[in-house]
């Protein structure tokens, strides 16, 4: 773990970065000019040589699994709109969202209710299934999800984009949750029980590669 | 698209075109895509410059980022402190001067580079000592970068502060603090090295 920003994150050197994936420096840095790697995930430190680079470790590490196992298959510009939030679709519609099995079929019915609309950034895909799993998951009631779901939306759009993570606790009877940035875990009182937490990152990707036909322009 | 050649001293407005051909001085105060650049003269532009081929014989000015397929710099290619190259293939004769990054699959360079970081796959930097011993005195070494990144490097006349990569040949006439290396690597007699890190086997 190290401190960056103010805050302790799960970081991982470019060097042991590249002994564990087994890329090459032109491999890495081919992959951030084709945005494949955004630019914020180089995260420079004062070391004793100088500077060293660092990466959020998950982060990096199932995206550069991703790109290897579809790198055979895919355009690097193709693997930049499945993967890069910057070059994707950025509106997918309610209709849309029906072909994705992850979300919960009755959430799904109460989406353009809550949401006041009916097409959805990339972030907020991820959040509905994300919270369709932890629904599923912790047998959560339609009415409890409902209402958790509507007190998310403003925290998550505030947020804007999937390099967050979002924490679900519970506290008396009512489900919260509680968003932070860069995936830095959140810490609660002996008196709150943490359920689950939504990667919205990890569910993005995965949902872009399972589901390349709604992403692709 | 089309085609855009100025042959006096002039202005370009920007925009979206086949092929820009520069052949006086000319100016530019926003973007420029482009299926190819021809700079025989002068050029001064501060927006970004995205194309497929950038040719530059003359002195091209750029004070933000340039992105290319291939870049060939037989003049002289100025850039401003943060702005950067990114480009799959960089060739170079002449100077390339930037306070920014240089990030591209090959950089064949025999003239001079003055860059914060190089990075890459394949970075060969051959920069010869000047004939006039008293450009020597003044300019010991004729490329000066930050740090230099890449599976495979290849050095003369190079001073750096940092050089990490895979396989790494530090030929004559080069100054480098600290070295990094994972694969192979060979150091000329004739320079100096400060600090090397790594598992790598040494070639003499």
């Amino acid at each position: 773990m190290l401190r960056y920003g103010g805050e302790f994150l799960n970081l991982i050197s470019k060097k042991d970065l590249l002994a564990i994936t087994g890329i090459s420096y032109g491999q890495l840095y081919r992959w951030k000019r084709e945005r494949l790697i955004p630019e914020e995930w180089f995260i420079k430190q004062s070391s004793y040589t100088g500077q060293e680079t660092f990466f959020p470790r998950e982060q990096v590490l199932s995206r550069i699994n991703s790109i290897l196992e579809l790198k055979d298959s895919y355009s690097l510009e193709e693997l930049a709109k499945l993967l890069s939030p910057e070059t994707s679709v950025t509106q997918i519609s309610i209709n849309a969202l029906r072909d994705i099995t992850e979300i919960n079929s009755e959430l799904l019915k109460i989406l353009p209710e809550v949401f006041k609309r009916e097409q959805f950034e990339i972030f907020e895909v991820a959040l509905i299934v994300g919270l369709s799993q932890v629904v599923e998951k912790e047998s959560i009631s339609n009415e409890l999800s409902k209402s958790l779901l509507s007190r998310m939306i403003s925290p998550a759009i505030a947020k804007k984009n999937t390099n967050v993570l979002c924490t679900i606790f519970r506290l008396e009877e009512e489900y919260h949750a509680a968003f932070s940035v860069n995936s830095v875990a959140v810490s609660f009182d002996d008196d709150i029980e943490a359920i689950d937490q939504i990667n919205l990152r990890e569910i993005s990707d995965l949902i872009k590669l399972k589901y390349k036909n709604l992403f692709m322009k | 698209m089309g085609d855009f050649i100025m042959e006096g001293i002039g202005k370009i407005s920007g925009g979206e075109f086949e092929s820009v051909k520069i052949e006086g001085v000319g100016n530019c105060s926003n973007n420029i895509k482009a299926v190819s650049i021809n700079i025989e003269g002068v050029f001064n532009c501060s927006g970004e410059i995205d194309t497929g081929s950038l040719y530059c014989e003359g002195v091209a000015n750029f004070k933000a980022n340039i992105r290319a397929k291939k870049i060939n710099v037989e003049g002289v290619f100025n850039l401003s402190k943060f702005a950067k190259i990114e480009a799959s293939e960089i060739i170079c004769e002449g100077v390339i001067k930037t306070g920014g990054e240089i990030s591209t699959d090959i950089l064949d360079a025999e003239g001079c580079i003055e860059a914060d970081e190089i990075v890459g796959d394949k970075i060969k930097i051959c920069s010869h000592k000047p004939k006039h011993k008293i450009i020597y005195w003044f300019n010991h070494f004729r490329s000066k970068v930050r740090v230099i990144e890449a599976t495979s490097i290849e050095l003369y006349g190079v001073k750096a502060h940092t050089v990490n990569g895979k396989d790494i040949i530090i030929g004559s006439n080069c100054m480098i603090e600290n070295i990094d290396c994972s694969g192979t690597l060979y150091i000329d007699e004739s320079s100096s090295v400060r600090n090397i890190t790594g598992e790598y086997t040494r070639k003499y």
